[in-house]
């Protein structure tokens, strides 16, 4: 039987403390959305935290101290690769514990355990060289990062300055992608609209290497962040704004532990930044009578706390503001995260479709959400179903709403 | 009645050696037994993993009929010992449960019991043509 | 029996970690496997080798965290049994298990001492930690419920459970029918008594220990047979079951966490038996997959057959349900109904074969025809 010498250097004392505190209590079972997909077990919480206690048990837990550390028989890493990658890291499981293990955090370590084992999914094993060499987890070229400037008419107004007081960081997924091009010339009409002293990054914009993280190689992402924290700082800017929640989550979370150093700028969600002009007054939205929902996307309201901000704006757009049943901290995922789409889309279509009809189900004429991996999996989602819920980023809907759209 | 247009469907597990081979003789001497038994061959009883039989229960079947070797006579020696432990087993749960274990029945028969073997099967079929449909073939989606 | 009687005054659990320490002390186990308190207040499976840090372990703690120490074991010695000396803490239930598993060829219990516990009862670890958090010891709520015979919440099959003082082992460590302020240490094999003796214990009989079990026993007998005929009432038939399972979301945590599956891939995971297909999980774009009643009444029904004939008891399939089903109820009955037919108590005897691994000439002639 085949079997492969594995480190578990990559977790500390504190983490795997937390794996242990495990009780098996199912809690986390409940929620999770890849599950409710697909009904499929070996991809649940339980069975992840099953399969690590296992490699830390012979490789320095109780098995290593009778025998030496042990090698894992390959069989078990190659069944556990669609176990640790088939997962969306929304973080349900987390939200459900109670004893707690705090268990998504230890699904990106585990990622990281299985990439440098070398047990990664295909589909992530072609990424890597592209990503590695363009900076971005499309493989596109880099040069393609602006597009967005010009498709949305924008040259001249949304331009690379060497300081400013804020910095759009635009992040690949709105970048790069078609159908979310709107949500970047939304915002940067909105900043002009208020008269912000703001600038791109252009071409020093690397991706901020969450899906490095989501991949598992920790080393990588440390670069990227290097970088772009580098590149921020070189314009001075005391604000960062993200239309991307990953990229969110990303710079203000993970950021200073992968530099080992303190940011000197504030992150701002592009919902925070709109709710605080609309106290200022620098942006009045009248009401309308549109039926609308919002998806908390979950990197944003589950992992990060920013929860009641883009329900206040939305709250001010429309009289007809509905919740779906499964809100809030209890959100349920869209399915575009963890690089399931390159991992598994049929799964996350299924999981999309699922968060779609929830929204269906309320009557909503538009789904709104404020991350653009949330949307590109919503309307793929929507067109599965072939419903006609209309699905738009936030930032979309108040630039819409201001008149300030590219049509 | 009701009752007698009702056809119960009874699944055969035959063991290839004995059982199967009754079946056959039953066949090659034209006798009649009712055409309700869907027969599947199987090399020995105690191949039979119980749970294919709460299956096949809960898949379609009215009844099942395992038939093995008489004690001593296996051809793997010991294979339908161990296939009436796994029957009593079964049958135990089943009848703990209330869902009617005589559905299930294990008979020993050797492979020149041709006319026993279509006696054995009539009167199973007549039996569960008695009981009736079984419950638990009632298709219950919960949400 | 024959034991070691412990003054203790407050001090149980320091009283019981000093003489694990002298145990590693004079060198007759290299290491104990034992409850060790983690962070949050429960317990995990963990060991000890340096007797300055026997302060971590918590034998007495009412509560089993999610996986048998049985299921340690296996994981430890599965492959080759252990050349250094362990001495290991288990409940009456985890012993059972433990021997079962031995018979499965699943541990090998060479150069192992098995240092029994007595167990009145274990909380569920939600409730367990629900005690922790309202500032009270678990375990002192346990010795409360033993003086004054109170009802208490403990889970089921602990409420109904028969064997509250270990049947197997070297040593126990006992404390029901023995006065308060103090422990006795019962030595169960020539091996134990060797460890007593060593450690300069003397050694005495306690009778009355013997007859506060026997107590217990006939009152726990009752409450088994009123438990398990209610059991039967209500699994009475699918209509029974289908409310029975309603609940179920199938994710096969009971399976998981039960000491007696040891499969490394369970027959209703494998390919051998396709269960996650449009036959068993229906796609619901609303719902996602909802599992049909005939799949679970499949996984739970089958597993029973599979593996009640050597169910300890132990509860822990009840302990694992996200959905809070009373799955005890089911299995128990179950179990009990088979180990009745062939007159077998898991756990008793290393000597005595499973019934599934054997096989007698003449018998079961009920189950024939």
């Amino acid at each position: 039987m085949e079997k492969v010498m594995v480190s578990t250097d990559i977790l500390t004392d504190e983490e795997i403390s937390r794996l242990y505190q495990c009780v098996s209590c199912g809690k986390c079972l409940v929620e999770c959305p890849v599950f409710k997909a697909t009904g499929v077990t070996h991809t649940l919480p339980l069975p992840k935290s099953r399969l690590l206690r296992y490699i830390v048990d012979k490789s320095r837990g109780k098995i290593s101290y009778f025998f030496g550390p042990q090698p894992i028989e390959s069989y078990r890493l190659n069944q556990g690769v669609p176990t640790v990658y088939e997962c969306t890291l929304c973080g349900a499981c987390t939200e459900q514990c109670k004893f707690e293990v705090k268990p998504h955090t230890l699904w990106y370590k585990f990622r990281a355990l299985m990439n440098m084992a070398g047990y990664i999914p295909e589909p992530l094993k072609h990424v890597k060289g592209g990503f590695t060499e363009t900076k971005n987890p499309y493989s596109l070229p880099e040069d393609m990062r602006s597009y967005w400037v010009k498709k949305e008419k924008l040259i001249g107004k949304a331009s690379v300055k060497r300081n400013a007081r804020v910095i759009y960081f635009v992040g690949c997924t709105t970048a790069f992608k078609r159908v979310n091009r709107g949500i970047a010339g939304s915002m940067a009409r909105i900043l002009n609209y208020v008269g912000e002293d703001w600038s791109l990054l252009g071409e020093k914009e690397w991706c901020c290497g969450a899906p490095w993280l989501m991949i598992g190689d920790i080393e990588r992402a440390r670069e990227h962040a290097v970088h772009n924290v580098e590149a921020i700082e070189e314009t001075g800017a005391e604000e960062v704004v993200v239309t991307c929640a990953t990229c969110y989550r990303a710079i203000k979370q993970e950021y200073e532990e992968l530099i080992d150093g303190k940011l000197r700028f504030k992150v701002l969600h592009a919902v925070e930044l709109i709710k605080r002009y609309i106290d200022e007054g620098k942006i009045n939205l009248a009401p309308t009578d549109i039926k609308l929902t919002y998806h908390d996307p979950c990197e944003l309201s589950r992992l990060s706390g920013v929860i009641d901000e883009p329900r206040q704006i939305l709250r001010m757009v429309s009289g007809e503001y509905r919740e779906m049943e499964k809100n809030k901290e209890n959100g349920f995922c869209c399915g575009g995260g963890g690089f399931l789409q390159a991992t598994n889309n049929d799964v996350r279509l299924k999981v999309a479709q699922i968060r779609v009809n929830q929204a269906v189900k309320e009557g909503a004429q538009y789904l709104v959400s404020a991350c653009p991996s949330c949307k590109m999996a919503l309307v793929d989602g929507a067109k599965e179903l072939k419903s006609d819920v209309k699905v738009v980023d936030i930032v979309e809907l108040v630039a819409q709403l201001l008149g300030l759209s590219s049509k | 009645m009701e009752k007698d247009y009702f056809e119960p469907v009874i699944v055969g597990f035959l063991c290839r050696w004995c059982a199967a081979a009754a079946a056959d003789a039953a066949g090659t001497s034209r006798l009649h037994y009712p055409p309700n038994i869907r027969p599947v061959r199987v090399n020995c009883s105690g191949f039979i993993d119980p749970v294919y039989i709460l299956r096949a229960l809960l898949e379609g079947a009215d009844g099942v009929f395992v038939a093995g070797c008489r004690p001593g006579d296996c051809h793997y020696v010991d294979g339908n010992l161990k296939a009436r432990r796994r029957i009593a087993i079964l049958k135990e749960t089943l009848k703990t449960l209330g869902l009617e274990d005589q559905r299930v029945v294990f008979e020993y028969i050797s492979t020149s019991e041709g006319s026993r073997y279509a006696e054995l099967v009539k009167k199973f079929t007549e039996k569960i043509r008695g009981l009736g449909p079984s419950p638990l073939k009632k298709k219950f989606l919960t949400v | 029996m024959r034991g070691a009687l412990l003054e203790t005054g407050e001090e149980t659990r320091r009283t019981i970690n000093n003489f694990l320490s002298r145990l590693l002390q004079e060198k007759m186990v290299d290491a104990i496997l034992a409850p060790i308190e983690t962070s949050t207040g429960l317990v995990t499976p963990g060991f000890v080798t340096n007797p300055e840090k026997t302060h971590i372990i918590d034998v007495l703690a009412p509560v089993i965290p999610g996986v048998a120490m049985a299921t340690v074991v296996s994981q430890i010695t599965h492959e080759k049994p252990v050349e250094k000396r362990l001495g290991v803490i288990l409940k009456p239930c985890d012993i059972r298990a433990l021997v079962e598993l031995v018979k499965f060829q699943q541990v090998n219990l060479e150069n192992i001492y098995l240092i029994g516990v007595d167990c009145y009862g274990t909380y569920p670890v939600i409730k367990y930690k629900e005690i922790l958090e309202k500032g009270n010891l678990p375990v002192e709520n346990v010795f409360e419920a033993l003086n004054k015979g109170g009802e208490t919440e403990f889970r089921d099959s602990c409420k109904v459970c028969l064997n509250p003082v270990p049947i197997y082992s070297d040593l126990c460590i006992g404390y029901i029918g023995i006065e308060k302020g103090k422990l006795f240490i019962e030595a169960r094999t020539e091996k134990g008594e060797e460890f007593l003796r060593k450690l300069g214990f003397k050694l005495l009989e306690l009778k009355e220990r013997n007859r506060a079990v026997a107590e217990i026993l006939r009152e726990r007998e009752t409450k088994r047979e009123k438990y398990f005929g209610e059991a039967e009432k209500e699994l009475n038939g699918m209509e029974g079951i289908n409310s029975f399972f309603e609940d179920c979301i199938a994710c096969h945590n009971c399976m998981e966490v039960c000491p007696i599956c040891f499969c490394k891939e369970c027959f209703f995971d494998s390919d051998r038996y396709s269960y996650v297909n449009q036959n068993y999980l229906e796609w619901n774009p609303l719902e996602g997959t909802v599992p049909m009643l005939q799949a679970k009444v499949q996984f739970h029904v089958g597993r029973a057959v599979h593996m009640a004939s050597s169910c300890v008891h132990c509860g822990l399939c009840e302990q694992a349900c996200p959905q809070d089903i009373a799955l005890y109820k089911l299995f128990g009955l179950i179990a009990r109904n088979i180990q009745r037919i062939f007159n077998y108590t898991p756990g008793r005897s290393v000597e005595e074969k499973p019934p599934v691994q054997e096989f007698k000439e003449e018998e079961l002639k009920e189950f024939i025809g």
